[in-house]
């Protein structure tokens, strides 16, 4: 068994002795090898964008954010004009009320 | 007269290569391709898989240049990659185990075997069918301890495996491999 067992990896040292003197690949898959390895980087790359050449999909938005503003500050102006114009209105009425009971 | 031209070390490449400049890691790739593809040629199955392994293994220590630590010199930690790139790859193969093709060839392992390309050649188609059938992890270490003559210890650095399963695992799988050839001997 063990004379066996002995003959048998003899066999398969001799095996692996001739494979290892084998190449296992052509030669011509190293050319140009490293440029094709840049040639990927450089596309994943690409792949990963910077933040601003995808800052013109927020245009729609920020025209909407604007318009949005525009119209609230418009509303808000309006509003303050009417209570500034009606506290004024109050002023006089209670102007002409002194005046009138003063006889003035 | 012109003073002679030093090649830049590997550190200064990865520096280089971390500030920007990529043809500095063009030069790393250039300078241990031929050792990367030696090695994963005993793990592809044909010349795309081979290129597709080495591109993935550069790609990937370009991805991870940052963490080199230096500890180790860069050929170590680049054959590393290669070799966990190949494994995943064996795994990957493994799930799909129907798809590895199987060539007889005829090859009497009895014979002793005169050195020359075409006996080596014969050695390594039987070699890579059987090892073919072994399991990744067998076959990886097989490759690595007796095809690339690694020893234990850098058997384990490699896999990142303990010394002791390195030398459990090669056991069994010479058992295997050994049983394999048998079998394959025993169909022609």
């Amino acid at each position: 068994m063990t004379v066996e067992n002995d003959r048998d990896d003899d066999i398969l040292e001799r095996l692996f002795a001739a494979a290892r003197k084998s190449q296992p690949h052509d030669a011509n898959l190293e050319y140009g090898f490293e440029t094709r390895v840049m040639a990927k980087i450089t596309a994943q790359r690409g792949g990963q964008k910077p933040f601003y050449s995808w800052a013109w999909r927020l245009i729609p938005a920020l025209v909407v954010a604007v318009m949005m503003m525009g119209a609230w500050t418009y509303i808000i102006e309006h509003k303050q004009f009417i209570d500034f114009s009606s506290i004024a209105g109050i002023n006089n009425e209670e102007t002409m009320l002194v005046a009138s009971l003063t006889g003035e | 007269m012109n003073a002679p031209q030093q090649v830049p070390s590997d550190e200064h490449l990865i520096k280089a290569t971390l500030s920007g400049h990529d043809d500095a890691f063009s030069e790393l790739v250039r300078r241990y391709k031929q050792k990367i593809f030696r090695l994963a040629a005993r793990f592809a199955r044909d010349n795309d898989d081979l290129d597709d392994i080495c591109q993935e293994a550069f790609i990937k220590a370009y991805e991870n240049l940052k963490k080199f630590r230096g500890d180790a010199p860069f050929e170590h930690w680049m054959t590393k990659i290669a070799v966990n790139v190949c494994y995943d790859m064996l795994r990957k193969q493994s799930r799909r185990r129907g798809d590895v093709p199987f060539d007889s060839v005829a090859f009497s392992i009895g014979e002793p075997q005169s050195p020359g390309n075409s006996s080596g050649d014969e050695a390594w188609h039987v070699v890579k069918n059987a090892l073919a059938k072994l399991r990744p992890e067998d076959r990886m270490v097989i490759t690595l301890l007796n095809l690339e003559e690694k020893s234990v210890r850098e058997t384990a650095s490699l896999t990142g495996w303990s010394e002791a399963n390195v030398k459990v695992r090669a056991f069994r799988a010479r058992k295997e491999l050994k049983r394999i050839l048998e079998d394959d001997r025993g169909e022609r």
